[in-house]
């Protein structure tokens, strides 16, 4: 996984347990897109639902400057210095655009 | 001395949580490296197999124990391999309580299993994409190598 100050936008699936996590670097185009798609969220109302512990628990972007966004389950939770935003994304679509910017074959099927 | 007790506490910090997985959890090993079976013997499984697994983790030095039925040892302590076909293995391991508990990747330690539900026997756990349970394992204190 990148650390804060990597020059690189970079998504990271949070899926095996065993194996280290899937890691890819994200085009800034993509990720001016995945921004875009943040920006038009509505605001989420009570506590985003919890992965299980085993398979996709969701996928999670890495801005340059530490900021991470981190999609699963209808919500998309900002986190940066100054505290943690959480938007509604029912139709999971900043998350299929963000899984959609991994290298072709480094992720199984994922069904959600 | 058998079972490990649950000490979810002493794993579930940062400066253990993120780079110990399923497999350090079990054989209550800290490498801080994200363990692999059959690494630390130079033989790492070759595919996200039942078989290339258990190879590996016998280089390790865990003991096959297919037999165990979920009944734990006299000496060392029961875990559990199971694998998602092609994708990634997972562990579980078997308390003093008798309970099964685990530590999937870099999230914390819990005794729960994908339904919400404690983990009375791995073999029916729900366990989401890791659909194939491959075999009890025995951890003799002291004896295993992993890395």
């Amino acid at each position: 996984m990148a650390t804060s100050g990597s020059p690189e936008w970079t998504a990271r699936a949070l899926l095996f347990s065993g194996r280290p996590d899937p890691t890819w670097p994200v085009p800034k185009s993509a990720a001016t897109e995945v921004h875009a798609l943040w920006a038009a969220l509505d605001p989420w109302s009570g506590a985003p639902s919890a992965a299980p512990p085993l398979g996709y628990r969701g996928c999670i972007l890495r801005a340059p400057d530490g900021r991470e966004w981190m999609a699963f389950g209808g919500a998309v939770t900002l986190t940066t210095p100054e505290g943690v935003e959480v938007r509604s994304d029912v139709e999971r679509a900043l998350e299929r655009r963000l899984l959609n910017t991994a290298p072709p074959n480094l992720l199984p099927p994922l069904e959600f | 001395m058998a079972a490990r007790p649950y000490e979810p506490g002493w794993w579930n910090v940062p400066v253990r949580q993120d780079d110990n997985n399923c497999y350090n959890y079990a054989t209550n090993y800290r490498t801080d490296t994200f363990a692999q079976p059959g690494l630390a013997s130079g033989a790492m499984y070759a595919s996200l197999s039942c078989a290339d697994v258990l190879a590996a983790a016998v280089g390790d030095e865990l003991v096959d124990s297919s037999n165990a039925d979920n009944h734990c040892p006299t000496e060392g302590h029961l875990v559990a391999l199971v694998v998602w076909p092609g994708g990634d293995f997972h562990w579980f391991r078997k308390g003093r309580n008798g309970a099964w508990t685990h530590k999937p990747g870099s999230t914390a330690v819990t005794n729960l299993d994908n339904a919400g539900k404690a983990i009375g026997d791995p073999r029916t756990a729900d366990r989401g994409p890791y659909t194939d349970f491959c075999t009890f394992m025995v951890v003799m204190h002291g004896h295993i190598r992993i890395a």
